[in-house]
């Protein structure tokens, strides 16, 4: 977007929207009056919040959006914290304040301008709109890993058959979902219902039922994921270290990130995710990640496995997995069997790593 | 002054050359087609298009657009046979370029988004331009076409749905709309494709009257241009007509970087009546993949 689309307000648009009745100050603070000083004199913020001003009138919306994942990135913060320690937790909400903080999704994130992580920016001209943009608005954040896996962006690895078919993020992630309605207090994203879920249109031809389809009928819901079959190659990162510049600029980098496909042990096996077996994705998670901010910040690391679960977003009907019963009986080289994982790291995945492919 | 002067002489070319009256009568009655609306048309379009851009959608952003925005019209435009041979895109409208100025019934209001496909663009960047100065703002080329759409396999159906046709926009001049109708229904067989061999074999026989680089100043500079020709930059044309031929059967080949901002300035020339304008195919980067000389200014 060009510099000045990103503040640009449509005025004759703008006033088509409903959201046009209701004063500026309302939600963006400051006074209503001819004069740019004191209109400005409040603090006039450019990100609503959603539970006291989108959530006055959006009643269903506003307090659980403001509680989800989304917003709350709790995600982070479980997977954080259980690597961590109480007293070094200050620390790191300091380092989140400093290097998260415009990851946070707010509604206008997604129903106005695009997310400050992407360099903000009305989408519109800011008029409202109430299914999210998957170009501007969700692959702006999701980027490095969705898009590029939904798009087919890594060289040699076609876009995904959702994708394929013309279907955008939203097709899958419904608004209930992406509001947080109903889905209290989660961990993460793997947390709670498998909303959504590849069965919920996929119906008849799950694991373990009469589908006509011999490798599903074959294999039994527990065993294994269908990503574990149905996803390819994907992307995997490697130590995340976040730092500042001399000036206090926060910036990270990552080591290393390669592509592969890695089949492992569920680390959380639930009644929800049953699955032996999953997709497993390196994460850039590394013990000295936050030692900018001080020393062992992470005491714990070995209590999560850097392997972790993973639903890449690259789903083909065909894949190198469902050539022959032998890509993956008897086959090492696809599953994260101990020579795949880093030595410092093989106690944090000793419940993820696969012994040796199944027989044939 | 330029102006005038030109469009005095157009008209009086048009009135002379009873091959090209015969072609397309710009003439009525009360209005003279093409100085009152073809001209201040053409002018109107080519001064919006450093703004609008030129409408050229990468495949990948085209797959994007078709996830997100139920609403895109995809327009193929290929003739019947291709459709048959590879499949079309499902719910693409077909319309076979030739016929497009007498189908826009079939389309929806002027403001749609709508994608134009042939095989490799060529064809589509022709309808494009041809919508465009009709007043389809948001008319677009898939760059590389169903060559490069079924080169990544994406999926196509058997054929295109029947489609009820509509009301052609009322905004829409009957006069340009005849105009613009006739120019497509009597584009050229090849549709005006010259191969960078085959234009190079024929310059050693004749120059073409007007070899017209419509590139940017920066883009002649470097990577240069082809010996002989003028530069008019493609968004600089209508204001630079006097640069043009007299004759409107003058010999002209156009050329850019790639070939989608050629087959613009081929359709606006077509439009302003010359007869005998061909684009070169893939454009300069063509040529020069064909190792044919170009030449840069010290």
């Amino acid at each position: 977007m060009e510099p000045w689309e990103r503040v640009w307000i449509d005025a004759e648009a703008f006033g088509e929207d409903i959201h046009s009745y209701i004063n500026c100050t309302e939600c963006h603070g400051g006074e209503a009056v001819d004069d740019f000083e004191a209109a400005h004199a409040e603090q006039i913020t450019p990100v609503v919040n959603s539970p006291e001003v989108c959530g006055r009138c959006h009643v269903d919306n506003g307090q659980p959006a403001w509680d989800s994942l989304h917003n709350q990135l709790t995600g982070y913060d479980t997977a954080l914290y259980a690597r961590s320690a109480p007293e070094h937790y200050g620390t790191l909400e300091e380092m989140e304040a400093n290097h998260c903080n415009s990851c946070h999704a707010t509604c206008g994130d997604c129903h106005v301008s695009q997310p400050t992580s992407v360099g903000g920016g009305l989408v519109k001209g800011h008029d409202f709109y109430t299914t999210p943009s998957m170009s501007q608005n969700c692959t702006a954040c999701h980027g490095s890993r969705v898009k590029d896996e939904y798009y087919g962006a890594h060289e040699d690895i076609s876009s995904d058959v959702h994708f394929r078919a013309r279907m955008a993020c939203t097709a899958c992630h419904v608004a209930d979902e992406m509001h947080g309605i109903d889905m209290d207090n989660l961990a993460n994203r793997y947390d709670g219902t498998q909303d959504p879920s590849c069965e919920s249109c996929h119906e008849d031809i799950q694991l373990g039922k009469d589908s006509e389809i011999r490798e599903h009928e074959i294999h039994q819901p527990e065993d294994m994921s269908c990503q574990v079959c149905h996803s390819t190659t994907y992307i995997n990162c490697i130590n995340c270290h976040v730092e500042q510049t001399e000036n206090g600029t926060p910036f990270f980098t990552v080591e290393e990130n390669f592509l592969g496909f890695y089949i492992g042990l569920n680390p959380e096996v639930t009644e929800e995710r049953p699955y032996r077996l999953v997709p497993l994705r390196h994460v850039p998670i590394d013990r000295e990640s936050f030692s900018f901010y001080g020393e062992n910040l992470l005491p714990n690391y070995d209590a999560r496995p850097t392997w972790v679960y993973a639903t890449p977003h690259n789903i083909q009907r065909n894949t190198p997995q469902t050539e022959t019963c032998k890509s993956c009986h008897d086959n090492n080289d696809i599953f994260l069997t101990i020579d795949k994982v880093a030595e410092d790291e093989l106690i944090a995945n000793e419940n993820v790593i696969v012994e040796e492919a199944p027989e044939w | 002054m330029r102006k005038s002067t030109l469009l005095s002489l157009l008209l009086v070319f048009a009135l002379l050359l009873p091959g090209f009256v015969l072609a397309q009568d710009t003439t009525t009655e009360e209005v003279d087609v093409l100085a009152d609306i073809i001209m201040p048309r053409l002018e109107e379009y080519n001064a919006a298009m450093e703004e609008a851009g030129y409408g050229t959608l990468k495949l990948d952003d085209f797959m994007v657009m078709l996830a997100e925005d139920p609403e895109v019209v995809v327009l193929d435009v290929r003739e019947v046979a291709e459709v048959e041979e590879t499949g079309i895109i499902e719910n693409a409208l077909h319309i076979p370029l030739r016929t497009l100025g007498e189908n826009l019934g079939l389309l929806p209001d002027l403001d749609a988004t709508i994608v134009v496909v042939c095989k490799s663009g060529f064809r589509a960047t022709l309808g494009m331009t041809a919508l465009k100065v009709l007043g389809y703002d948001n008319a677009k080329v898939l760059v590389g076409g169903m060559g490069a759409y079924l080169a990544e396999e994406y999926p196509v159906v058997e054929m295109a749905e029947e489609v009820e046709a509509g009301e052609v926009p009322a905004d829409i001049d009957p006069l340009l709309l005849e105009y613009v109708a006739a120019n497509l229904a009597n584009l050229p067989e090849g549709w005006g494709v010259v191969t960078p061999a085959n234009l190079f074999e024929e310059m050693f026989e004749t120059m073409p009257d007007l070899l017209l680089d419509v590139r940017s100043a920066e883009e002649w500079a470097d990577p240069g241009y082809i010996e002989g020709a003028t530069h008019i930059w493609v968004n600089e044309i209508m204001p630079n007509v006097a640069e043009l031929p007299e004759d409107l059967e003058a010999n002209i080949v156009v050329y850019c970087a790639s070939g989608y901002r050629g087959g613009i300035a081929m359709t606006m020339l077509q439009l302003m009546g010359y007869t005998n304008v061909r684009n070169l195919a893939g454009g300069i980067n063509g040529w020069i993949a064909a190792e044919l000389p170009v030449l840069k200014d010290a």
